[in-house]
């Protein structure tokens, strides 16, 4: 289709080039190259912007998801008192540095503004130990949250989950 | 103006909590051994502190708001907004928090006549 499309504009066009008579057949001219390239970008141009712009939208979505299930293991994890302090500042350490880097690309490349996950992990960070019950946990021990230190962690959790699927929409609506 | 430069990895890979008496490699152990003596070093002889915070295997907060917040009860605000230097490339907003957070926290700790110590 797009074949037989070109070969007539551009065969149009070569007539019109070598029958010029009068100063309507620029027109002319003007409007089938504009068709020919109008015919290329959608053909060529356009569905590999979109199907690239779908793969990297995917491969956030993707991240998020994955990073989302990840914490939230981990927070099950401090909530149960599975951990020691050592594990627990690993994990966070490991989570900022993780959620600092989607964070760059999802208002460098997803042109989301002000997405700050790595603000709420450290709420959270900074909620478990910066408590009494994580600092008075003796050495080689696991940390055991009281009620109201758990509590407050539930909200936090489901703050960021929900922060996370406010990212996953915008990011759909791009 | 010269710099000192402390790396919280020569004191503890695994960092620990904020006082003393809650076990090793603490906030408030660092702030004693390492913070204090060096930033006194610095006022006298007009240099920058540059504490380094990356390489570790991460930081409880309490650790950082006990090493840094200490300052405060011992110097000059202002000196420690113009000495003070951190270097967080690992996780960058601790530099943030600390300046904008812990310290002005301290401060009002301080202005208000409580103890720099609380009991838990």
């Amino acid at each position: 289709m797009f074949i037989f499309g070109m070969t007539v504009g551009v065969l149009t066009l070569f007539l019109l080039v070598i029958h010029f008579k009068e100063p309507s057949d620029i027109i002319n001219i003007i409007a089938i190259i504009v068709n020919i390239g109008l015919a290329i970008s959608i053909t060529y141009y356009l569905p590999r912007k979109i199907t690239s712009n779908r793969y990297v939208t995917e491969y956030f979505i993707s991240q998020l998801e994955t990073t989302r299930n990840e914490y939230d293991l981990f927070l099950k994890d401090i909530k149960k008192g599975n951990l020691q302090t050592q594990d627990i500042n690993k994990e966070f350490k490991y989570f900022s540095m993780k959620l600092q880097d989607l964070d760059f690309f999802l208002a460098g490349n997803i042109k989301l503004k002000n997405v700050d996950l790595q603000a709420k992990n450290r709420s959270i960070h900074r909620l478990v130990t910066g408590c009494s019950d994580y600092n008075n946990t003796v050495a080689g021990r696991n940390v055991i949250l009281k009620t109201l230190t758990t509590v407050r962690l539930m909200n936090l959790h489901m703050e960021i989950n929900h922060y996370i699927t406010e990212i996953v929409i915008s990011i759909n609506q791009k | 103006m010269e710099k000192e430069l402390i790396r919280v990895l020569d004191f503890a890979e695994y960092p620990g909590v904020r006082y003393i008496e809650q076990g090793d490699d603490t906030g408030e152990e660092f702030y004693n051994k390492k913070i204090k003596p060096l930033f006194e070093k610095c006022v006298a002889e007009n240099k920058k502190l540059v504490v380094d915070l990356d390489g570790t295997a991460g930081y409880a907060s309490s650790f950082l708001d006990e090493c840094f917040g200490n300052l405060v009860y011992d110097f000059e605000y202002k000196d420690i907004i113009e000495r003070l230097e951190i270097i967080s490339l690992e996780e960058s907003d601790w530099k943030d928090i600390i300046f904008n957070e812990t310290l002005p926290e301290w401060l009002k700790k301080k202005n208000d006549g409580q103890p720099r110590k609380q009991t838990s």
